[in-house]
Parts: structure tokens; C-alpha cells; sequence
């Protein structure tokens, strides 16, 4: 074939031929066997060899179709073909159950996750601060108006203690503390740090407190086991709490309640 | 590890251990390509049957001898079929009737001979050389001329189409001269 005729063809099979042309080749197909013949080819291998098309057969004169189909309707190949149905939906069956079975695990395992988290949700940060605000809340301090009558100074940093201007307390305490120990000061001046989040500076208040001669010395433990708690130092908050506990130091009832919450 | 002959016979004997195996290795890739064609669940059933099915009536005919592993080769024979649906539509708008006369098993004994000239045309697609194999991929994929020059690093069309020509040439007379190609050709 003649490199012109490849063209055409090639032109014809990608229907990019011209009216003009289509009429000319198309008499060609019909009035030369051999240019047909051709043509067939060339579109058997175009058809075949492009993975989104497909050459079909009408197997006319194909003697093995007929060999083929005695075969497909033998009953030997009837007794296979109901064979491979059934082990099919065997195993369709199979992989549905396999499915159904993992997805119910999964969702099995979803739920357990939820309540585990529901269960320990202490554990998240989130929490540890919730209790924090719980127990500190409903922890009572004895006011510094009543204990010490007469001192307008430090009546005023409870006022600002109270408003939450711990920035504005703190230093009233601290000039308070500067005369002598006291423990409500102390525990005013730690829980305004914590607020503040001055943890260091909290920590070291309520250590003075614990390491003091003073009687209410051990409200430290319970106060700096709060703080532990608002750092997130579950451990150490825990410690405390269990120390408070087996000394049955301030408010170990509190302790005990808190730490059944804590993971 | 079996041997392929040992699949298909156990295929032709209906033996529901060895189709189970066959299930389990290779029906979820067939299953994804044919998810991945335009296709669905049942489709890959129905395809994966039909295939084991062609194999039987295959083998019963005659010895046939698989080259490449018994999965690759189911494979291709599904992947075939699937094209072979996928352009039914084609095929159906030009002969309606004459389809519709026919029947299933002409439809099934058509598609053993279309699979079986497929394997003719491939087979000797692979013998020809890299360069040629390689034109003749873009050119049967419809890569436009200019395209195949860049990607062959041709000088001009022209070039591009007499090498076309020319392996396209070459794998025709490897066709030809195989005596199979008397019986699958058709006008």
C-alpha cells in the first residue's frame, strides 16, 4: 500500500475526510475488493489496538463461531456457568458479611472512642480547667475585712480582689505580707497570681505559706494542688491531693471528691 | 504456586475451591477498573463471570496456552469484555436487527474470536521494536501528528507519518503471516 492510500485511510477511519473526499473513497470501498479489504484492516487495528474502542466481529463466516457456540450451550458448560454463578454469590455473600461486620466494628469502635472520651474527658486540658474553676470557686476564703478589722488597705485589695483587678491586689498584698506573715494574704496573694497565671510566682506564695509555722499553714497544700490543676500538672496536682488526704489536712473531704475526678 | 493450566482446568471441571481462589486474587482489581470505567458493582460481576465462562468454552475447544500469569491474563480478558460493552452502543445504532436475531451465544462466540484476535494483534505489536512499538501506541491512541513529533523527536510530520507508515507496515505483514489471521479476519 502506498503511502497516499495509509492517509486516506487513516483520514477516513478519524472521519476528518472532506464530502468530496468521503464520496471518492467510499466508491473505491465499493467498486475494490482489494482497497476494501484494506480498509477493513486498517480499522480492525485502529479499533483493537485503542484501549477506548473495541473491534467487533459479526462472525458470518467465522467457521470456529459455530464450534464456540455448540460449547456455550453443551451441558457440560451449563452445568459450569451455574457453578461460577453460585460460587460468585458465594463470594459476594462473603465480602458483604466481611463488610457489614467491619463496618460495624468501626462503628463499634467510634462509639467506644466517644464514650472513652466522655468518660476521661478530665484528662483534656479543657477540663483540668474546669474542675480548677469549680473547686476554687466554691473553695471559701476568709474575708480580710473581718479578720482584720480597721485596715482599710488591705479591705481595698479584696475589693479588688473580688473585682478581679489582681494587678491592683497584688501589690497591697505584698506590702502586707512585708510586716508579717499572714496566711489569708498569702492565699489571697497566690490565688491572684494563679488568675493571673503567674504560675511560678504562685507556686513560690504558697510555698512560703506551707513552709510557715503559721496554723493554717497545710491550706496551702489544698490551694497549690488547685494551681498544679490549672497548670495542667495532673500528676503532681494528684500527689498533693493524696497528701492532703492521708494527713487529713484542710479540706480533705474536697481533696478526695476532686481526685476521683482527675484520670 | 499453581500453574495456569491448572486454573483452567480446574475451571472446566467446576471445581468451587479453585473459582473461590480465582475470586478472592483477582475480582477486586477487575471490580476497580471497571468502577473506575464508567461501570458498577454488577457490572464487574457480570463481566467477571462472562470472562471465567469464555475461558471454559475456550479451553474446551482447544488447548489454549496462557504466556503471561493466570491473573494478568483474566485481566485483560475482562478488560476486554468491558470494552467490548462500553461499545456495544456503537455497534448496536448501525445493526440493531441483525444483533437481535442472533443471540447470546453468538454474541459470546463473537467475543472469544474479537479477544482472540486482539491477542493475534498485541502479540505481534510486542515484537516490533521500541521506536515502533512506541509511534504506533500514540498513533493507534489518536496522539495528533505534531504531538508524536515532539514526543518522538521528529523533525517534521512528515517524518512522523513515514515512520507510522512504515511500522505500521512491519506489523501488518507479522500479522499476515501468521496463520491465525486467516480465520479472524473478517470484511
Amino acid at each position: 500500500m502506498k503511502l497516499e492510500d495509509d492517509i486516506l485511510i487513516e483520514k477516513y477511519l478519524r472521519g476528518t475526510l472532506s464530502k468530496d473526499e468521503l464520496s471518492v473513497i467510499s466508491k473505491r470501498i465499493k467498486n475494490d475488493d482489494d482497497f476494501k479489504k484494506k480498509v477493513a484492516f486498517e480499522k480492525q487495528l485502529f479499533e483493537t489496538l485503542n484501549d477506548d474502542d473495541w473491534s467487533f466481529m459479526e462472525g458470518e463466516e467465522a467457521p470456529e463461531a459455530t464450534l464456540y457456540k455448540k460449547i456455550y450451550k453443551s451441558d457440560a458448560v451449563k452445568k459450569v456457568k451455574e457453578t461460577i454463578q453460585q460460587e460468585n454469590q458465594k463470594y459476594q455473600n462473603r465480602k458483604r458479611t466481611l463488610f457489614k461486620r467491619k463496618f460495624f466494628y468501626m462503628g463499634a469502635a467510634v462509639i467506644a472512642l466517644l464514650i472513652s472520651l466522655y468518660l476521661f474527658s478530665p484528662k483534656s486540658s479543657y477540663s483540668s480547667e474546669k474542675l480548677y474553676t469549680q473547686y476554687i470557686e466554691s473553695t471559701d476564703l476568709p474575708s480580710l475585712v473581718t479578720r482584720e478589722q480597721g485596715e482599710n488597705v488591705l479591705a481595698k485589695g479584696q475589693a479588688f480582689f473580688e473585682a478581679k483587678a489582681y494587678e491592683k491586689a497584688i501589690p497591697i498584698f505584698k506590702n502586707r505580707l512585708k510586716l508579717n506573715n499572714n496566711a489569708t494574704v498569702y492565699l489571697y496573694l497566690g490565688i491572684s497570681q494563679m488568675e493571673l497565671n503567674r504560675f511560678s510566682e504562685s507556686e513560690k506564695t504558697f510555698n512560703s505559706l506551707i513552709n510557715s509555722n503559721l496554723l493554717d499553714a497545710p491550706k496551702g497544700k489544698w490551694y497549690k494542688a488547685l494551681l498544679y490543676l490549672k497548670m495542667k500538672k495532673i500528676k503532681k496536682s494528684k500527689l498533693l491531693l493524696k497528701e492532703i488526704i492521708t494527713t487529713k489536712s484542710y479540706n480533705f473531704q474536697q481533696a478526695q471528691e476532686l481526685l476521683g475526678k482527675l484520670p | 504456586m499453581k500453574n495456569n493450566s491448572h486454573y483452567l482446568d480446574a475451571l472446566l471441571q467446576g471445581n468451587s475451591k479453585d473459582i473461590q481462589i480465582l475470586y478472592e486474587k483477582n475480582f477486586p482489581m477487575v471490580k476497580k477498573f471497571i468502577l473506575q470505567n464508567k461501570g458498577n458493582h454488577e457490572d464487574a460481576e457480570d463481566i467477571f463471570q462472562k470472562a471465567l465462562l469464555q475461558m471454559v468454552v475456550r479451553y474446551q475447544k482447544e488447548k489454549f496456552v496462557i504466556k503471561t500469569s493466570f491473573g494478568a491474563y483474566l485481566f485483560t480478558v475482562c478488560k476486554n469484555l468491558w470494552r467490548r460493552e462500553l461499545n456495544k452502543s456503537k455497534k448496536k445504532v448501525t445493526n440493531q436487527e441483525v444483533k437481535e436475531l442472533k443471540g447470546e451465544e453468538h454474541n459470546f462466540a463473537m467475543a472469544i474470536l474479537e479477544q482472540k484476535r486482539w491477542e493475534l494483534f498485541t502479540e505481534k505489536l510486542a515484537l516490533l521494536s521500541e521506536n515502533c512499538k512506541k509511534i504506533l501506541n500514540l498513533f493507534f491512541a489518536k496522539t495528533p501528528y505534531d504531538k508524536i513529533v515532539v514526543e518522538m523527536q521528529y523533525n517534521t510530520e512528515t517524518v512522523a507519518r513515514q515512520r507510522v507508515f512504515k511500522c505500521k507496515k512491519k506489523l501488518k505483514e507479522l500479522i499476515t503471516k501468521d496463520k491465525r489471521y486467516n480465520s479472524l479476519f473478517e470484511l
